[in-house]
């Protein structure tokens, strides 16, 4: 039975593929779109070319969703090869809307988290393992993982000086139980990286707002060697002062990590119009709804989390086209979220995502009421109804060849918070190093074998990483999913 | 009164009593103290401390607003979100100072009148000698005034049609802003050495209102090394409409108010998610009276005054001509914050009680217990059989499941609230004149207490050692910015003496807090 097509949440975004512009010069670069782009986005771009290089990056996205998936309507039927057609048929399953994009997905069946089952709150627990393929500790509120996430690791490798990935979050940071968890400097306590939840915050950084853009080319160079000279002087001034810092003897081991790391989050980098990408243009972002967040978000449960994480893939897209980041992670969705998706089923239910997902209205977790089911897997469907815009976004932006998107899950499904057979599905053929187009089996692996192949393909040199990433059963990466 | 510093850990629940031994009371305090503190002598500003304080040392009309996409603080992995474990300087929260810095420079210095607002004078000197001092949040030395003056020199020197003056100002304020003697709260005096006079004006500005130094307060700062000085000026502090805003981020935080955003109801006809936003600022105006009014503990669980919007007038019964906030007493069977209707909805099953989330919150927020996480699976709630009270439906549900947590401790607390449904409306009896059973018996950490219904509850709680000790916990972690270890022990005793006392008020608790060597001596941190 064909899954109801819920209808489209909010105003709509802007429809795609946009229109492809031609290669931006850095005056034009700065012209583009409605809005004035100022220097700071410019001075952001890394040296390291993302084309010109002897060896084209890879680009890192991991998405990683709430609440499980209704299984039996997720994936195709049968494993092996699909196409556009052949996943456009299968009506009855959510991840036919991807079709579009067929010959570039792969689905992974049989990939499990390192924990055999959860041993307290199985959100926060699944959240903490979903990037780091290691054991979660503690529980609830308070959770942590053992071990840092992938995206820290491919970032350190595949960015210009280790810079670190963004960090982005669809989702109520009110809630106040299971926020951010999925980015990790490391093992423990206070390793968690906090992350955005408003898209403007990025698309500020991205268009750069602090100065106006000028009609005339050879005074805004200047104006930017001017402004680059001029924070290079407040660098050094404010590393002289950590220095300092660093010299008094009071000081304990932890403030002089938190020193040393402010000291090296200072960069002075440089415009490098060389680097800029075909692509890099405000062209299809929907700057009205940004601009709207310009004074803060407030967020909603009524499904304004669809919109939000399209937001954040535009803008993720954008970041890439421009090469100002090669990796990022987008939380989508509390650990127990609370959104109030407006679809079909739950019309008449009311209830949040999180009791949709345990087939009853309360926390408790072993529930069976149908309906409930049924809305699950047509929130399943506009789940992959937002992940569909964030790859037409990176293919309107030629990115998806240069890219490696992992859609999961911080649990498999919601009744049971089963850590095993969690979804998997990647988009972009990682520059050809990943299979496109088929449905595979992995044979129950746990997921560190998973991120040995996902940072293998990013980083595309053998590292101990490639090999022995994460806590997980055996080594190495998953022949399985190799091109 | 001196206290102990001490290495980081958890101390077990013990007998009652608070009296500091040789391990700093741990053992015999009666509420757990767990963290993992590092004392660090660098804590980063909070946002709201950076926004305000770029306004006042600016002299900005507005607030500039800047600090709304700043990074924010992991949620929930800390009691509050000024702990110092959360407030360092990433790469991303470097790009978002310096951005901020370089769009505030641009801003006060496009003018000469809103120059004029940062520093009336024309001398570059003075310039940086002002604006450093309250940037910096004490003197420059020589050597930074002659660092700041080269810097000054080269902005003038930078093309633009401003002013040469103008150009150097911007520049200066650009470096300032991102100095880390801005960004950073330093406690660099020697262990076992009184903060120095500069060092407690920030630190007590930063914390009650919420800002840097005023220049009055620089101008005072060496005096502040007295400590009487320094507990006069908190009590002034404690009087401004400043300390009230800071106190309602504490609160905020404590009750999770941000939580009553979430509340959502199938099948309520006396609930609509207008509600969710009067119960919100209806509970920041009760505690905001219970700080502004010298009020404390007790009248937090004893009070039967509360605030209320239009629709929480009509839930109440209560008669309101004004269309905005107004206080109401309400009467002898409302004792207490918990007993009104934010919480009791927040913590409701749609239109039934639910005391198992009555019960886990008060335990959790207000007495400290120590309680595991939740089981992984949890049984559903099954239907309310006839005859059957939801007391009874919730013991059977939690019977094997629980054991102390859920017997002992979450159970009797929900319980005693059986008389308000899920919203918030008192009931004689339930499911068909079921009797309601509220009566129960809870272990507080200096003895059983039984009790009848919420009522006594709020004055058994109101009573004991152990509520008190657990707020002091929890006020202390929020004004010293850590967390509170077994080390603390004899502080957190000390302090609840005072919350415990006949008209202890949450200001008393403070006024004595700036006066002990938890807050004037640094603790030193593992080398």
């Amino acid at each position: 039975m064909k899954i109801k097509t819920p209808a489209p949440l909010g105003n709509g975004l802007a429809p795609l593929p946009f229109k492809r512009r031609s290669v931006l010069n850095r005056r034009a670069f700065l012209r583009a779109g409605a809005i004035a782009v100022g220097l700071p986005f410019l001075e952001g771009l890394p040296e390291r070319s993302a084309w010109a290089a002897d060896a084209p990056p890879v680009f890192s996205l991991y998405i990683v969703a709430a609440c499980g998936v209704v299984g039996k309507k997720f994936f195709p039927d049968a494993l092996g090869a699909f196409s556009v057609d052949s996943l456009a048929a299968q009506t009855d399953k959510a991840t036919s809307v991807l079709s579009p994009h067929a010959d570039r997905l792969l689905f992974v069946k049989n990939i499990n988290f390192p924990m055999e089952k959860p041993t307290n709150c199985g959100h926060s627990q699944g959240l903490c393992q979903s990037l780091t393929a290691a054991p979660s500790g503690g529980g609830g509120g308070t959770a942590y993982s053992t071990g840092i996430s992938a995206d820290m690791v491919v970032a350190d490798a595949v960015n210009d000086g280790g810079a670190d990935p963004l960090t982005l979050y669809a989702g109520n940071r009110s809630n106040g139980y299971i926020a951010e968890r999925i980015s990790f400097k490391g093992a423990g306590a206070g390793q968690v990286r906090s992350a955005d939840d408003n898209p403007y915050t990025l698309y500020s950084k991205l268009i750069g707002l602090t100065t106006a853009a000028s009609d005339n080319a050879t005074a805004a160079a200047d104006a930017a060697a001017e402004l680059l000279a001029s924070r290079k002087s407040v660098n050094d001034l404010v590393r002289n002062e950590l220095k300092q810092m660093l010299s008094l003897p009071a000081l304990s081991s932890a403030d002089k990590l938190r020193l040393e790391q402010h000291f090296d989050s200072i960069r002075d980098t440089e415009v490098k119009m060389s680097g800029m990408g075909l692509n890099c243009t405000q062209d299809g972002l929907a700057v009205s709804q940004l601009e709207a967040f310009r004074s803060g978000l407030a967020f909603r449960m009524d499904g304004m989390i669809e919109d939000v994480a399209k937001l954040h893939l535009e803008l993720v897209a954008l970041a890439f086209a421009c090469n100002y980041n090669r990796v990022a992670t987008l939380q989508h969705g509390d650990g127990t979220d609370a959104t109030k998706y407006p679809v079909p089923s739950n019309a008449e239910l009311n209830w949040p995502f999180h009791h949709i997902s345990h087939r009853v209205p309360s926390d408790s977790s072993v529930g069976s009421n149908q309906t409930a089911e049924d809305a699950h897997a047509e929130i399943d469907v506009v789940r992959m109804q937002t992940l569909l815009h964030g790859l037409d976004h990176f293919e309107a932006r030629g990115l998806l060849d240069k890219s490696v998107i992992l859609w999961t899950n911080h649990i498999a499904d919601g009744p049971s918070h089963s850590f095993k057979n969690v979804p998997t599905i990647l988009a972009g053929s990682a520059g050809g190093y990943l299979k496109q187009g088929a449905y595979v089996d992995a044979g129950f692996v746990t997921n560190n074998r998973l991120f040995n192949t996902l940072i293998a393909a990013a980083v595309r040199d053998k590292t101990d990483w490639t090999s022995n990433f994460g806590n997980g059963v055996d080594s190495g990466v998953l022949d399985e999913l190799l091109a | 009164m001196k206290t102990t510093p001490g290495a980081a850990g958890a101390g077990p629940i013990g007998a009652a009593g608070a009296d500091a031994g040789e391990d700093g009371g741990a053992a015999s305090l009666g509420i757990e103290l767990h963290g993992s503190p590092q004392y660090y002598r660098v804590v980063r500003l909070t946002n709201a401390q950076w926004a305000q304080s770029v306004q006042d040392i600016l002299g900005l009309s507005n607030p500039s607003g800047l600090e709304a996409t700043f990074q924010s603080p992991v949620a929930g992995t800390t009691d509050f979100s000024n702990n110092e474990l959360l407030l360092d300087v990433n790469q991303r929260s470097w790009g978002d100072f310096q951005t901020a810095a370089e769009k505030l420079a641009d801003q006060v210095t496009a003018s000469t009148s809103a120059l004029s607002k940062v520093y009336r004078g024309t001398d570059s000197t003075g310039f940086i000698r002002t604006v450093g001092r309250r940037a910096y949040r004490r003197p420059l030395t020589a050597a930074e005034i002659s660092t700041y003056s080269e810097l000054f020199k080269s902005g003038s020197a930078m093309s633009g049609s401003k002013s040469e003056f103008a150009k150097g100002a911007a520049l200066v304020i650009r470096a300032l802003l991102q100095s880390p003697n801005f960004l950073y709260r330093t406690e660099f005096t020697a262990d076992d050495e009184p903060l120095n006079g500069f060092e407690i004006a920030a630190k007590l500005s930063l914390w009650l209102r919420g800002t840097t130094p005023s220049d009055d307060l620089l101008d005072a700062a060496p005096s502040l090394i007295d400590p009487d000085a320094a507990a006069e000026l908190a009590s002034v502090m404690l009087d401004e409409p400043s300390a009230t805003t800071v106190m309602r981020r504490f609160h905020g935080e404590l009750l999770h108010f941000a939580r009553f955003g979430t509340i959502s109801k199938i099948g309520v006809p006396n609930y609509n998610e207008s509600l969710n936003a009067e119960f919100e600022q209806s509970s920041y105006l009760f505690f905001d009276k219970i700080f502004s009014e010298s009020l404390g503990v007790k009248d937090i669980l004893t009070t039967t005054s509360g605030f209320m919007g239009p629709g929480m007038a009509k839930l109440y019964g209560v008669r309101q001509t004004s269309s905005g906030f107004v206080e109401q007493d309400l009467g002898p069977e409302r004792v207490g914050f918990f007993s009104q209707l934010p919480f009791l909805t927040l913590n409701g099953l749609n239109g039934d009680p639910d005391p198992i989330h009555r019960g886990a919150s008060i335990n959790f927020d207000m007495l400290c217990a120590s309680l595991g996480p939740p089981a992984p699976q949890l049984p559903p709630i099954p239907p309310l059989e006839p005859n059957q009270t939801n007391r009874e439906r919730i013991t059977t549900l939690t019977g094997g499941c629980g054991g102390t947590c859920h017997n002992q401790l979450i159970n009797p607390v929900g319980f005693a609230f059986e008389h308000y449904d899920g919203m918030g409306q008192y009931r004689d009896t339930e499911n068909d004149g079921l009797t309601i059973d509220t009566g129960g018996s809870y272990e507080f950490s200096d003895g059983a207490r039984p009790f009848a219904d919420a009522n006594e509850l709020m004055q058994a709680m109101a009573d004991s050692e152990q509520a008190h000790l657990c707020y002091a916990k929890k006020l202390a972690s929020f004004s010293l910015q850590r967390d509170i270890v077994p080390s603390d022990a004899a502080l957190i005793a000390e302090l609840s003496e005072i919350s415990r006392s006949d008209h202890g008020s949450v200001k008393d608790v403070l006024t004595e807090l700036v006066k002990t060597d938890a807050f004037r001596i640094h603790t030193p941190g593992a080398q």
